[in-house]
């Protein structure tokens, strides 16, 4: 007998279902899709033991008839597609008929559901695969699907659920991002009885994010608008001391589905480079819009990868219009501001499976038409607060003590010098006008071979800086030449630091990064530290050279350069006000 | 312990000594100052363990002793005591400050923590505190302020036959200046890096009267009549600053001291901001000085000046310029030109002894 044999149907049936249902976040978000398709408006959402001995999803959409409800356990049974056209220009979440067919046969499933036009509703019970039983059932209209005991024919799988706590987390990240898609759709959420999710029906993505992660950070949250042949984009993204250490806090949106893509979050954080340090991840909610056509959804089971046309292109329109919306907020990091009234994007009406149905599928569909955002209201979008900064005091020797109308701030001056010499190397380099001073003595810098290596690599952005460097010897360099603004600090140790910094670089770093990370380091070498007395006259000269610089609200590091403290506050702070 | 001073000279002997006493609370007793009354002698001093002054005064002996006082409560007292007799008084580590109906105590420390005056011997020579003044004037100008480079934070002192040198560089620009010293000429020659702290205090509290510099192994030591200093020395070799002097020029000009520093301070409120350079245009008959900075202005000033040979185009950081213009004392100055690369020389015209070479910028 051949080595060769077809295993049999259920064992291809639970090897399939892994691939789709690897964990209960899975099933969570198969059903939920299932309920969004399903134009539920409201979803509930009960777990117990991270989802691993019951999930309940309940919700009030438009249920299934007795025969759907039968037939929806078979593999690759959909009522989203008809024929392979369809799979072109798909819209709704759900589409490959996978979902239940697997979560059924790792688990104990019931449904219970009820159509509008049925009296009574349905429900089916159904183990390792196979209907058990299909009986008629009081049911209000919508759909129950309860998903008992996962895994629990399937040891090995079972073996690699991770603890309560994880798997809890793993679906809390899923809901919140279904949630974040259809800000209108009511959630709900509880796990062993406790309430964790509870975000009713918003008409705006501000308040939607800010039922998950407060009004304090909602409120610093920046909004970003653009428009381009490939992608209409609308959402929020954070100021950059944000920016967190963690990877992953990219909520993305495609046509209202919640995507991971490495590209888009590539893209943002060389929006971000000039603000946030390399190890850091800026916080995005990203909503896009782009033709169907363009993309594909099916590239794996779980559908949250998408294949994007032109990658370059939308690399580089993502990371340009982060920059710019970063460069634009010319505000101090605390602002004042009214809720900016972004509409909330959801899957045009136009895309849902009852219109794909129709026989005239093949008319394309106007894509820009249905999608236009309604205009804003320009009252309700940001008060920008611009004011000459007046300068009480240095204190500390390190800070600079400021007011305006609204409030009074703080200062970092060695932040804000730093910012001010970056912008300013950063646009002298461009234009090759950097102010260089020539050695009388010429310095001798020692390095080790892998360093050596280094700065031969980059001699070219040194020299560019005004670093005239030439070869003496082996593993030694002559400094003949320096840019003017290092008065104070050490051209060797800033060489040998410079050295330092591009060997822990990532390897096969872009001459970009590289530039940036010298002129960083540059920048902060040269400027003034913290513990510096300065003069008035010293103070008024950096005043007015920040107030002209991009992103002067945070040094090239990504630390803040300004903390604002507002009148309002304060009195509320001294009980002067209520 | 008790004694009596007049107000005024109590005053002016604390003012002298306080240059050195620390604000800062790391080492406690070192914002205190040491007050020393032995027969016939009443002495102040005060250390911040690189810099130590000390100061002799006159005053009426009533008792010996020795006290650690707070210097900066003690100096903001006195100011505030009438003229008069002041008698202090001291009773363990209570001290009292009496002025007619005046009566102050004071907590004080034991002196036993208080750092010694240091005895130092070596090599001495006696110069004129003028002449020790202004040479220190002129070189602590170029010194530089970067930490890194050591050697190059303090005045390089050479002593050698008859002359002294002192020289201040920070890699960028350096200023040398040589004098003749009266007395016996110096056998060995001997030199040592002074750090800027000794430098300034000395230019605060000498007299252009004459005194005596001992130079020890790691210390220096300056007195003048009541007056003693003594600093650490910085250690090190300073580099080998005849190599980078240019003794020959191009271009050899006589430009009028006030015109210069002039056209140089006005172009330098244009480029402040931007740490601009400001050009010299050396014609024929003229130098014009000009500077253009993106986005803010340009300037242009032309002084008439004499012996110019070859036209030259440099251009140099006007802050570096504006130091040593200055310090020259003379009514012309001497600007010796190579190319727009090589380093350039100011000096007095009639004066070789004072020269400032300053690298140029870039263009």
């Amino acid at each position: 007998m051949g080595k060769i044999q077809i295993p049999p149907e259920d064992t291809i049936k639970r090897i399939a279902a892994g691939e789709v249902i690897e964990r209960p976040s899975s099933v969570v978000k198969e059903l939920i899709e299932n309920s969004l398709d399903a134009q539920a408006k409201k979803i509930v959402i009960e777990l117990e033991e991270g989802g691993k001995k019951l999930i309940r999803v309940k919700d009030n959409g438009e249920g299934m008839a007795r025969d759907d409800a039968e037939l929806c356990l078979k593999r690759h049974s959909t009522s989203k597609i008809r024929d392979f056209n369809d799979l072109l220009k798909l819209t709704t979440l759900g589409f490959r008929g996978e979902a239940l067919p697997s979560i059924a046969t790792v688990s104990q499933l019931s449904i219970l559901t009820k159509s509008k036009e049925e009296l009574t509703g349905t429900l089916v019970e159904a183990e390792d695969g196979k209907i058990k039983k299909i009986i008629e059932q009081a049911s209000p209209e919508g759909t129950m699907v309860t998903v008992k005991n996962l895994f629990s024919h399937i040891p090995a799988r079972k073996k690699f659920l991770k603890t309560d706590s994880v798997e809890l987390r793993h679906i809390l990240n899923i809901v919140t991002r279904e949630a974040l898609a259809h800000p209108r759709v009511f959630f709900q959420l509880s796990h062993n009885g406790k309430q964790i999710i509870n975000t009713p029906h918003r008409d705006n993505i501000l308040d939607k994010i800010m039922d998950f992660w407060g009004k304090d950070f909602a409120l610093e949250l920046i909004p970003i608008n653009a428009n381009n042949s490939i992608f209409q984009l609308e959402g929020f993204i954070c100021k950059p001391f944000f920016a967190r250490r963690k990877f992953g806090l990219q909520y993305l949106f495609v046509n209202g589905r919640a995507i991971s893509s490495s590209l888009i979050a590539a893209a943002c954080k060389r929006g971000y480079q000039p603000v946030i340090p390399e190890e850091r991840h800026p916080q995005v909610f990203l909503f896009f819009t782009i033709d169907p056509k363009e993309i594909d959804v099916n590239i794996h089971p779980s559908k949250d990868i998408i294949k994007f046309p032109k990658e370059n292109e939308i690399f580089e329109a993502i990371s340009e219009e982060v920059r710019k919306c970063l460069k634009d907020v010319k505000l101090l990091p605390e602002i004042f501001f009214r809720k900016p009234n972004v509409k909330i994007k959801t899957l045009p009406k136009s895309y849902t499976s009852t219109n794909l149905t129709q026989k005239d599928k093949n008319i394309p569909i106007e894509f820009t038409e249905s999608t236009k955002t309604p205009v804003k209201e320009k009252e309700e979008e940001y008060v920008l607060v611009s004011e000459k900064l007046n300068i009480k005091a240095q204190i500390n020797n390190t800070y600079l003590l400021g007011e305006d109308s609204e409030g009074f701030f703080l200062l970092d001056q060695h932040a804000v010098h730093e910012r001010v010499l970056y912008e300013k190397l950063k646009k002298e380099m461009k234009s090759s006008s950097v102010q260089v001073q020539n050695l009388l003595i010429p310095e001798t810098i020692e390095l080790s071979k892998n360093e050596t290596y280094i700065i031969n690599e980059n001699l070219n952005i040194l020299q560019n800086l005004g670093f005239n460097m030439e070869a003496f010897g082996q593993n030694t360099f002559l400094v003949r030449s320096v840019p003017k603004t290092i008065k104070k600090a050490s051209p060797s140790i800033l060489i040998l630091d410079i050295a330092e910094e591009i060997e822990n670089m990532e390897k096969n770093s872009s001459i970009e990064e590289c530039t940036e990370k010298i002129l960083t380091l540059v920048a902060c070498k040269s400027a003034i530290k913290a513990g510096d007395k300065l003069t008035n006259e010293e103070i008024k000269s950096l005043i007015s050279q920040w107030e002209n610089t991009d992103y002067h609200n945070w040094c090239p590091h990504g630390r803040p350069a300004v903390i604002r403290f507002s009148w309002k506050d304060i009195e509320k702070k001294f009980n002067r006000k209520e | 312990m008790r004694i009596k001073f007049t107000q005024s000279e109590l005053l002016k002997t604390i003012q002298t000594i306080q240059g050195v006493i620390s604000t800062r609370t790391t080492l406690p007793i070192l914002s205190y100052f040491l007050l020393t009354v032995k027969p016939g002698n009443i002495s102040f001093f005060s250390t911040d363990l690189e810099v130590g002054i000390k100061c002799n005064i006159l005053g009426e002996i009533l008792e010996e002793g020795v006290i650690a006082l707070p210097g900066k409560r003690v100096l903001e007292l006195i100011r505030e005591f009438p003229k008069g007799e002041i008698e202090i008084s001291t009773e363990k580590n209570i001290t009292t400050i009496k002025c007619s109906k005046t009566r102050v105590r004071i907590n004080t420390l034991p002196p036993d923590d208080y750092p010694t005056f240091p005895e130092i011997v070596g090599q001495k020579i006696s110069i004129k505190g003028s002449l020790l003044k202004s040479m220190i004037q002129k070189t602590l100008l170029a010194v530089s302020r970067e930490e890194s480079r050591y050697t190059l934070t303090g005045v390089y002192l050479l002593l050698k036959g008859d002359s002294i040198e002192m020289v201040g560089t920070d890699g960028r620009r350096l200023a040398l200046v040589e004098e003749t010293i009266g007395g016996e000429p110096v056998k060995q020659k001997r030199d040592c890096i002074l750090p800027m702290k000794i430098c300034n205090e000395l230019l605060r509290v000498i007299t252009d009267d004459e005194l005596t510099l001992t130079l020890g192994e790691k210390q220096a030591n300056f007195i003048q009549k009541d007056l003693s200093l003594t600093s650490r020395l910085i250690e090190g070799e300073f580099p080998d600053y005849n190599k980078v002097i240019p003794k020959t020029f191009q271009q050899k000009l006589m430009i009028n001291r006030q015109e210069l520093i002039g056209a140089v301070t006005r172009a330098y409120v244009l480029t402040k901001e931007k740490g601009s350079s400001v050009k010299f245009d050396v014609q024929k008959d003229s130098i014009i000085v000009s500077s253009k900075v993106a986005e803010v202005g340009e300037s242009s000033e032309q002084i008439p000046i004499k012996h110019g040979e070859k036209e030259i185009q440099i251009a140099f950081d006007p802050e570096y310029t504006i130091d040593v213009l200055k310090v020259i004392d003379s009514e012309e100055v001497f600007l010796g030109l190579n190319s727009t690369k090589e380093a350039a020389l100011f000096r007095p015209m009639d004066n070789e002894k004072f020269v400032y070479v300053l690298m140029p910028m870039e263009m």
